[in-house]
């Protein structure tokens, strides 16, 4: 066919254009192909160019190109093929304008064309046509620049480094993630902006580029315009001239994952804080799936079941669990039921199962908790409640205690009310029964014989003791209420001893008793109740008279202590001495060691109770030790520093 | 001859003090048995001492004692009484009292005292 259509004969191009083969290729292909001879006339037309310029064969063949295509004339294209003609080489142009204004406009944005200009040699070895090769790449070009956009816009950053490592181009992602202009970019070194943390990563990955190879998921840092830190994971690889296969540049997609790490920092932060906490907990925790299938478990659980986590792993729970744990043993239904219940998302609570191990028997309490949106998967947590059993018992018995402990109190209190009450009221009868008595012994109201007298003044006696009994009373309750506050004042203990001394002189000498005085040059002043303090010692040498034989030594010491932090007060005997068992106890209120010897001296057994109280609201101590080589020494302190409660 | 007013509730305290006043020579002008009786009483009589309780029903002895003196600051005031109260003798003093003798005591006590007042300017 082709053959017919060259109309012009003699050219000697016969065997380029006539064989069908070519001619059907020429025909089916989507390029213009046109043949020009030396005058430009056109020898060959195909149905491309046809369909294209809407310029039929019948209409083109054998017509001058430039006369025909007049537009053409003014151009550069006449010019284009004479040096075709002229010089026999192959003339490419690409995205050229519109060589031809197609029949078809469907770009407003022009037309562009890769014109191809191929000489044609005769057989002579003389160029005698032009083969031209007409495409229309309008599309590609379009194509070419909305993926240029696409490149500039996308996601990633992209670059372009020549083979010294310059960037010659990045993408506009690229500026946004730097925060730098692109002209600031180009041309800077990749190691400009990388955080010196991953030059030795980065220049790793550069060794293995220039050995051709790719680079891929490189993490690195790199600094942006505002000094942040942006962690990049690049992909890069090598590329080589399409020739010479040499290494000219290289290209690199880059994506931020500076949101992305940190958000990996925290999850695994998180992770590490949970495994922690699970570590940490004293409650066993472990996680079985729809099966009870130990998947995982915590320290407390191996501990409280005696297993590893990986003796645990892939066992089933049931195989821990105290036999009988879901009910009797062997019993697979109950067993279905209650997972049943926790599969469709129930808590599962158990309290106090008793768990016998070779330790001895705990106390625990289960809590199966479904994980929604885990296949099943359940939270078991066990607490060891052994403790906590015992703790409470004891908290129950600790409040039994101190409720009897507050009744004791009460009672004590009211005990003390009442004597203090009473001792009250005793006051006035007694004033009346002494008046009257004394009266009575006057003989006011009738004659009195000696007899009468003698009984009448033994009542008194009485009376007077019974006076005596109901102060004492009273000063006890008054002391341990701390009703009476202590009058303090600097004192000289010798002062205070030689009152009391003075006093007790007459009851020792009716006894044939000596009371001799032993007190140290060095003592201080020292803050006391001197009155309550000679009431003290009074009480003391009084026993030591009482309870004394006759013609012995009653010896009263003072001094200080080795650390010379306390008033020693001694009183020394020569009675009978205090068993070990009373020696405590004589301190009590009403508390005698022989009834017999006490009625025969007159006493409630109140003395000693009175001295601890006034000693001790002193802040000081009373005792008593065995006298050598017999009797008793009753000794009290006094802090040289006051430190009154 | 001393006239004397006895301001206490128990009259078998105040018969003992009325024999033992007698038994002196001097007069017991009149008795009262509560705190108001005795403010009363001592502006009718004015007597030369008084012999005065503290624990008494209605207006306490030491509220007396203050009401009297305020009346009469020369008035003459023994206290007697049986509340062992800290510091109440010093409190009675300070009040306007001229004297404080605690129960039980004996004839011979209450005497001295009452006289020792009596003397007093």
């Amino acid at each position: 066919m082709a053959g017919e259509d060259a109309k012009k004969e003699g050219t000697g191009l016969d065997h380029v254009i006539g064989s069908e083969l070519s001619a059907t290729l020429l025909e089916s292909i989507d390029i213009g192909v046109y043949v020009v001879d030396d005058d430009f006339n056109i020898l060959f037309w195909n149905s491309f160019m046809e369909k294209y310029t809407g310029r039929s064969r019948t209409d083109v063949l054998g017509m001058n190109l430039f006369e025909y295509f007049s537009h053409l004339k003014d151009t550069g294209w006449p010019d284009n093929y004479n040096r075709v003609f002229e010089e026999g080489f192959t003339f490419r142009v690409y995205n050229s304008p519109a060589m031809f204004i197609p029949k078809v406009l469907e770009h407003t944005g022009g037309v562009f064309h890769n014109i191809r200009l191929y000489p044609l040699f005769a057989k002579k070895g003389e160029v005698r046509g032009v083969l031209t090769l007409l495409e229309d790449v309008t599309d590609r070009k379009m194509m070419e620049e909305r993926s240029q956009e696409l490149f500039e816009y996308a996601s990633d950053a992209i670059f372009i480094m020549n083979s010294d490592g310059r960037f010659t181009y990045v993408n506009q992602r690229a500026v946004i993630e730097l925060g730098l202009g692109k002209e600031e970019i180009i041309g800077k070194f990749f190691s400009d902006i990388v955080d010196p943390s991953s030059l030795d990563s980065v220049a790793t990955a550069f060794d293995r580029l220039l050995q051709g190879d790719e680079v891929r998921g490189l993490q690195c840092t790199v600094v942006d315009a505002r000094g942040r830190k942006v962690n990049l994971d690049i992909n890069a690889s090598p590329i080589r001239a399409a020739d010479s296969k040499e290494i000219t540049a290289y290209q690199g997609i880059a994506r931020n994952i500076t949101a992305r790490k940190k958000i990996e920092d925290e999850i695994k932060e998180i992770k590490e804080l949970a495994e922690r906490i699970l570590t940490a907990i004293p409650s066993g925790v472990l996680v079985v799936d729809r099966h009870l299938t130990i998947h995982s478990v915590n320290d407390a659980f191996c501990r409280t079941f005696q297993s590893s986590d990986k003796d645990a792993m892939g066992k089933n729970l049931v195989d821990f669990l105290p036999a009988g744990f879901f009910g009797e043993e062997g019993s697979e239904d109950r067993v279905s039921e209650v997972l049943e219940k926790i599969r469709a998302g129930a808590t599962y609570i158990r309290n106090d199962v008793a768990h016998k191990t070779s330790k001895g028997e705990f106390k625990l309490d289960f809590e199966f908790v479904p994980l929604p949106g885990q296949e099943g998967r359940t939270l078991v947590i066990i607490d060891d409640v052994t403790e906590r059993e015992k703790l409470e018992e004891q908290r129950r018995e600790g409040i039994k205690l101190q409720t009897e402990v507050d009744k004791l109190k009460e009672v004590d209190e009211m005990k003390s009310r009442f004597i203090s009450v009473a001792s009250h009221e005793l006051r006035t009868p007694l004033t009346g029964i002494m008046l009257y008595l004394e009266r009575l012994a006057d003989g006011k109201y009738c004659m009195m014989t000696e007899l009468h007298r003698t009984k009448v003044f033994s009542v008194m006696e009485q009376i007077k003791l019974l006076a005596k009994i109901v102060d004492e009373m009273l000063d006890t309750t008054r002391l341990e209420a701390k009703l009476e506050e202590l009058r303090l004042e600097p004192c000289f203990i010798k002062d205070v001893i030689s009152r009391s001394v003075l006093k007790m002189t007459s009851q020792a000498e009716n006894k044939t008793q000596r009371i001799e005085l032993k007190v140290q040059d060095d003592i201080p002043k020292v803050e006391m109740d001197p009155d309550r303090v000679e009431r003290v010692i009074t009480n003391l040498v009084k026993n030591a008279i009482n309870y004394s034989p006759e013609n012995t030594n009653i010896i009263i010491e003072a001094g200080l202590d080795h650390e010379k932090a306390n008033l020693v007060v001694k009183v020394i005997d020569e009675g009978p001495g205090i068993q070990d068992i009373h020696k405590e106890k004589i301190f009590g209120r009403f508390y005698v060691i022989d009834k017999s010897l006490t009625r025969l001296v007159g006493g409630l057994g109140l003395g000693l109770s009175i001295a601890k109280g006034i000693v001790e609201n002193h802040g000081g101590k009373i005792w008593v030790e065995d006298g050598k080589p017999k009797g008793s020494v009753f000794i009290f302190t006094l802090p040289l520093v006051t430190n009154v409660k | 001859m001393p006239k004397i007013m006895i301001v206490e509730d128990a009259p078998f305290i105040v018969e003992s003090f009325k024999e033992i006043i007698t038994d002196q020579g001097w007069e017991v002008s009149c008795v009262a048995t509560t705190g108001f009786e005795a403010i009363d009483l001592y502006k009718k009589n004015k007597p030369d001492a008084v012999l005065m309780d503290i624990l008494l029903p209605g207006l306490d002895g030491l509220t007396a004692i203050k009401k009297i003196i305020e009346m009469d600051p020369k008035a003459k005031i023994l206290v007697v009484s049986a509340l062992a109260k800290k510091d109440l003798d010093k409190e009675c003093l300070k009040a306007g009292a001229k004297g404080f003798i605690k129960k039980p005591f004996d004839t011979k006590t209450f005497v001295t005292n009452l006289k020792g007042i009596l003397g007093a300017k």
